[in-house]
């Protein structure tokens, strides 16, 4: 599972930083191992102009999150409301084992919620 | 040793805490009874139903006699937790009275006696660690002191590996003229427990963890006691006399085992428990491997919980590395071992950690392993070169 670009986005995540004016942020928990992350959005016209994470947890939760913020700069924030389970696994391109899944989708049910905020609704249902 | 347990030719077995491997023994001694005695106990008249129930009664005895107890204070239950429930639902524990218990303990022991507060309004008081990170036996005492209906809590620490002194704890107890009811889910496969030595008026254990079945559990209740409990569910094999208007009750121990019990686990769990009997040994040198273990995690960025003395287990966290990802790591090299809260969340917190990682040992554990798993966790470190 620690391959070596998953390694790579764990040691060196990209968007590891703090926005000064989101229009959308959001913090998350994973309260069975404790990972968290704080997403953060620019908005300019529905799309995503910059990005921004904080958090601590395992490998896989804050690689997810560095994968995932990667591929949201620059989409619409319909785009990645669109996001299923499935990309989020596609894009973080090794197998989890069960266990694991949750870590790896909590960067994307971040998103999500923070996103519906900013449109003023709220997500329904699990992640 | 080894022979007995397959499964350990593919794979570095840590994890004995969370439940331990079966002998082939156990499960050849389940699978004859299964095959040639089976049959519900105490029902039908029949040779059969006879030869099952010799078994099952045959299981009580033995467990009497591995904790030093009488056949009539030997309950059978699914495990642990199911015992803790059954007292904490039987116990007679009333508003105002006060319910200790330890920071150390097992979520089977520590949520049944919360919640026994919380639906009689009793005082619920969790006892503290020291700095050493053993258990506080000042604030034991003093608490104790102010008054103590039930105290409820471990013989031996699942995360820590620390033995309580239950003799000690007890005697503070019946001072007080309170109960005290020990999970022994882990010491059952470490220690030699006499019931009465240790003074206690309940001691729970569970099979899976002695090298037995899972699905049945033993739960000691001194015969005092017993005889004044009500029952805990209601069902067959309880009853005295049922009528349309009452019913009355079976004495113990068949009070408390409504229903069809878990008749070819008992059959395995009376290997299991002869099988444990038998190696007192080998169990005694567990000791030696957990301080060979102890020694040689100290060489890596470790920080081990728990006081320096253990029995049966090390928990610690590694430096940096989330110990999902540790454990996660370890079983890509053929090693298994335990990540997560190990069902302790209040100690946890009380440590600042929401998670750690566990090595516990067995029978059929050697120095080997430990190398194993040493060099693992060297792997580790490098490969998230902190
Ligand atoms: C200390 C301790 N108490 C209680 C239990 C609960 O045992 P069981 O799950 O078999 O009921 C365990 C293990 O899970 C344990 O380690």
């Amino acid at each position: 599972m620690y391959k070596e670009h998953l390694m790579d986005h764990y040691k060196h995540p990209r968007h590891n930083k703090t926005l000064e004016n989101p229009q959308a942020e959001r913090y998350e928990k994973n309260p069975s191992c404790g990972d968290e992350l704080t997403l953060q959005f620019t908005i300019s016209d529905d799309d995503i102009i910059d990005v921004g994470f904080t958090g601590q947890g395992c490998a896989i939760s804050i690689a997810a999150a560095s994968m995932l913020l990667e591929e949201l700069l620059g989409k619409s924030v319909d785009d990645v409301l669109a996001m299923t389970r499935e990309d989020m696994l596609e894009l973080i391109g090794v197998p989890l084992t069960t266990m694991r899944v949750k870590c790896g989708l909590l960067g994307l049910h971040t998103a999500k919620k923070a996103l519906y905020q900013y449109k003023g609704k709220t997500l329904q249902g699990e992640w | 040793m080894k022979e007995q347990f397959p499964v350990l030719e593919t794979v570095t077995y840590l994890d004995t805490a969370a439940t331990a491997q079966k002998p082939l023994r156990v499960l050849q001694a389940q699978t004859a009874f299964a095959l040639t005695r089976y049959a519900n106990v105490h029902r039908g008249l029949y040779q059969l139903a006879e030869a099952a129930t010799k078994t099952y009664e045959g299981t009580r005895q033995v467990a009497a006699s591995f904790l030093g107890a009488e056949k009539k204070e030997i309950v059978f239950t699914k495990g642990t937790t199911e015992a803790m429930n059954l007292l904490a639902h039987t116990l007679p524990i009333k508003k105002g009275d006060r319910i200790i218990t330890t920071v150390l303990d097992h979520h089977s022991t520590f949520v049944p006696f919360q919640q026994l507060a919380q639906r009689v309004k009793a005082e619920f008081i969790v006892l503290p660690l020291a700095k050493d990170g053993s258990l506080d036996m000042k604030a034991a005492q003093k608490e104790i002191k102010k008054g103590c209906a039930v105290l409820a809590t471990t013989h031996l620490s699942n995360v820590t590996g620390e033995v309580l002194d239950v003799k000690q704890l007890a005697e503070w107890v019946h001072k007080q003229k309170g109960l005290i009811v020990i999970d022994g889910a882990q010491a059952a496969a470490h220690l030699k427990v006499n019931v009465k030595e240790l003074g206690v008026d309940a001691y729970a254990f569970s099979g899976h963890k002695v090298y037995g079945p899972t699905g049945i559990g033993v739960l000691y209740i001194q015969e005092k006691l017993i005889t004044t409990l009500p029952p805990y569910q209601f069902g067959g094999e309880m009853i005295d006399q049922v009528t349309i208007k009452k019913t009355t009750f079976a004495n113990p121990p068949a009070r408390f085992e409504a229903g069809t019990p878990p008749i070819i686990e008992a059959a395995g769990l009376m290997e299991a428990l002869r099988f444990v009997a038998e190696h007192r040994d080998l169990i005694a040198k567990e000791e030696d491997l957990v301080e060979y273990a102890q020694k040689r995690l100290k060489a890596l960025p470790v920080t081990i919980i728990g006081p320096e003395n253990k029995t049966g287990c090390i928990s610690f966290t590694l430096e940096k590395i989330h110990p999902h990802d540790v454990a996660q790591f370890l079983d890509e090299q053929g090693v298994a071992i335990r990540a997560g809260h190990h069902c302790t969340q209040p100690l946890h917190d009380s440590l600042g950690i929401p998670a750690s990682n566990r090595i516990s040992f067995g029978v059929y554990n050697d120095k080997e392993d430990i190398d194993v798993c040493i060099d693992a966790l060297k792997k580790c470190v490098e490969v998230f070169d902190v």
